[in-house]
């Protein structure tokens, strides 16, 4: 089973994106916070990662830089409410980068995609 | 006999040296002087002398003496002398007093005065027209005069009336030509009083051209006026201003000069009354453009040469070329209509000065009466045409400021409104991107209860609704957000045809399933633009789903792309028409304002984000409307970016 890390500060979105994955039949765990991610990093092993722009403390883009210097070949998708950043060259070492919607279809077809890489 | 011919030798030696002192070129006191020392030699006399007549004062003043003075110092009119000599200037006869005479008139007074015995010898000064003054012998003693030494000294008088005549002349021209100057500056006083009355560009022209005409002015018959283009280098006809013909000609003069105004209260008003727009002259004048190189244009050579042309065929033969193509194509004024052909046309060229050159020229002509124009007239031409010139500048310059200003009032009001339109994009921005996210909570949940209702059951339907509504609100959002980001573009070099296929490649089932069939005919050679991919694709999008939603039931989409040149600037043109029916075209003018729509659903933003992102590009949208067919956009976008 592909474990897959949650990270985003909002509660709701954190419990919405696990029961959706879940029922996908991923592993799920969560982290609401950049230091938090970091640290699930060695626990959890995590076979892919969606992370949020927007956060506190350390931003998405940031968190992505920390990750990148361990996981150089971790599949990323940026998550966000932002579409700007699309077009930003800071994001290029993003895997994929997926603007937030209610339909969450997109998204669990980006995460079938890079998944079914390896 | 002898006595005679020594007595004639004598007196051709006198007169001789007095002739020879008289047309001599030395000042005329120092002639003066000499002769009246010639004649106290020649005379042998105690006390001779000239003395002036001015007729103003009728008065007598000395000018030149030999000698001691006389007994009773008189150099005014005011004594017994001064009789003496009144007497003479009335009769313009000599007076000869032999000092044991009978006594006449002032004499007796005189002889009273004057203890001794004396001489005396008046002889007038003149000529024909004029009385010049009294040349006096006087003797301390007895002396006779016999006739032939009185007749020497009437002849002496009138050699001596030469210098005094040329004298005269000489007054006479100094003050006349002292007089003209005066006048000239006068009359240019009162033009450029005129001048500085008003700022309007004709009414400038006008004056100046009215001032050269008028009879009170320069009293040339026509004038007209051209101004150089420097940048296409020609010259252009501004105004002219004169009568078509003879008669015109006398009645305007008499009208005009019947009222006793001052010159400048005439020009001030000129406007009102004697406009020269649709005359003959004036409308020949606008037509001629002439280019500044044409070397045998007397015209053009006044301007590049910088000097005036005085041109009378008579005397020099100078006239424009017979074969001018000006002379075909709009029957150059100049040669128009002269008195007995292009032997008797007289015309003036004169250049226009502004500050750093010339601007441009004046032509005058006196074609109905055929005065020849003098180099004065030149002279005073010129004078003018400094003043006129610079006015003419001023106009101009002024008339570029008011548009400079213009442009920058606009160019501020247009800015304000964009920063306006920013300022309410990122706020929008902002708010949009903090629904976002609820908005992702609250869809996505409901999708979830959805889900798990059974089928059957009615509450699904609640789901449904607030699912679509989501689904609503996540479609504004876009659209606002895409209508704020369309003002940062970032450029890169694409090929539009290639986006146009992509974007129609994209819809292809959905245009199929409508029945609208796509006609396309993209022009090979188009070069790559610099462009924005995805804010293009994304109008390209919005014009084709708009044409999509005007065909429900079937249609054709037309796409075309094409090059064009707009301005000197090049373009490559997109045009995409559909036969949807037609915008009404009550409306037209509104369908580019954000969230106006016809539509029963939508943001009523699509079209607004593509006028907003081919603004962006510097280009243009431009719609044309078919009330009952279609509607086809045409966007241009420019090649280059500019600078």
């Amino acid at each position: 089973m592909k474990k897959i890390l949650v990270v985003d500060d909002e509660e709701n979105l954190r419990l919405l994106y696990q029961e959706e994955l879940e029922e996908e039949g991923y592993a799920v765990e969560v982290a609401a916070h950049g230091q938090e991610a970091l640290d699930k990093l060695s626990t959890f092993k995590p076979d892919l990662i969606t992370l949020d722009i927007k956060m506190p403390g350390m931003d998405g883009v940031e968190t992505l830089q920390r990750i990148r210097d361990v996981h150089r070949d971790l599949p990323v998708i940026l998550c966000s409410a932002y579409g700007e950043y699309k077009q930003d060259l800071t994001t290029w070492a993003s895997d994929a980068y997926v603007i937030k919607t209610s339909d969450l279809t997109e998204l669990k077809e980006t995460i079938r995609i890079l998944l079914s890489r390896d | 006999m002898k006595q005679m011919n020594s007595f004639i030798q004598r007196e051709c030696e006198i007169l001789g040296k007095i002739i020879r002192v008289s047309n001599s070129t030395l000042e005329i006191n120092t002639r003066l002087t000499r002769i009246v020392g010639i004649l106290a030699e020649a005379f042998s006399t105690d006390f001779c002398a000239l003395y002036s007549f001015h007729e103003d004062q009728s008065s007598f003043t000395l000018t030149a003496s030999s000698g001691r003075d006389l007994p009773e110092p008189d150099s005014s009119g005011n004594s017994q002398w001064g009789g003496l000599m009144e007497k003479v200037a009335q009769s313009r006869q000599p007076l000869f007093f032999e000092g044991d005479d009978q006594p006449v008139g002032n004499l007796k007074g005189m002889m009273s005065k004057v203890n001794s015995p004396f001489s005396l010898a008046l002889i007038p000064i003149a000529d024909d027209g004029f009385f010049y003054g009294v040349l006096l012998l006087y003797y301390a003693q007895l002396r006779r005069f016999g006739d032939e030494e009185r007749e020497s000294l009437l002849m002496a008088g009138s050699a001596i009336s030469g210098p005094f005549r040329n004298a005269r002349l000489d007054a006479t021209r100094v003050a006349q030509a002292k007089d003209r100057q005066a006048n000239q500056l006068s009359l240019l006083y009162e033009i450029n009083n005129a001048l500085l009355s008003t700022m309007k560009f004709e009414r400038i022209l006008h004056i100046i051209l009215t001032a050269i005409t008028i009879g009170d002015g320069m009293g040339f018959n026509r004038a007209m006026l051209f101004l150089t283009d420097e940048r296409r280098n020609r010259l252009a006809g501004m105004m002219g201003v004169g009568p078509d013909n003879a008669e015109e000609a006398g009645n305007i003069w008499k009208n005009l000069e019947g009222k006793r105004d001052k010159l400048s209260e005439i020009l001030s008003s000129i406007s009102h009354n004697y406009s020269p727009k649709g005359t003959h002259l004036d409308e020949r004048v606008r037509r001629v453009n002439i280019p500044l190189d044409k070397e045998e244009c007397i015209l053009a050579r006044t301007v590049t040469e910088q000097k005036p042309f005085n041109i009378d065929y008579e005397r020099d033969g100078l006239t424009c070329p017979e074969d001018c193509e000006l002379n075909r194509e709009v029957n150059c004024i100049l040669r128009s209509k002269s008195k007995g052909g292009i032997k008797s046309y007289r015309f003036a060229t004169v250049p226009l000065w502004g500050r750093e050159g010339t601007i441009g020229v004046v032509v005058v002509d006196n074609l109905y009466n055929g005065r020849p124009i003098t180099d004065d007239d030149i002279q005073l031409l010129t004078m003018f045409t400094r003043q006129a010139g610079l006015a003419i500048e001023n106009c101009i310059l002024y008339r570029y400021l008011e548009e400079a200003h213009w442009e920058l009032k606009e160019a501020q009001e247009t800015l304000l409104q964009r920063e306006k339109l920013a300022a309410l994009g990122e706020m929008a921005a902002n708010v949009a991107h903090e629904i976002r996210n609820p908005l992702v909570s609250i869809g996505a949940f409901t999708r979830r209860l959805y889900n798990k209702l059974d089928n059957g059951l009615y509450e699904k339907r609640y789901g449904e609704a607030i699912i679509k509504e989501v689904d609503r609100l996540e479609g504004i959002l876009n659209d606002v957000l895409s209508f704020s980001k369309a003002s940062k573009v970032v450029f890169e070099k694409f090929d539009l045809n290639r986006i146009i296929e992509e974007t129609l490649m994209g819809m292809e089932d959905e245009l199929k399933s409508q029945g609208i069939v796509v006609e396309k005919s993209l022009d090979d050679n188009l070069p790559e633009i610099p462009c924005d991919y995805q804010q293009i694709k994304q109008v390209f999008i919005n014009l084709f789903s708009n044409s999509r939603d005007a065909m429900r039931g079937g249609g054709r989409l037309t796409v075309k792309t094409f090059p064009l040149s707009q301005e000197s600037r090049d373009y490559i043109g997109i045009d995409i028409g559909d036969t949807g029916g037609g915008i009404p075209s009550e409306v037209l003018h509104n369908i580019f304002n954000p969230f106006f729509t016809t539509k029963g659903w939508g943001t009523g933003l699509g079209l607004a984000i593509c006028h907003r992102i081919v603004d962006g590009h510097r280009g243009v949208i431009e719609v044309d409307n078919d009330p009952d067919r279609g509607v086809t956009f045409t966007v241009k976008l420019p090649i280059e970016r500019e600078a």
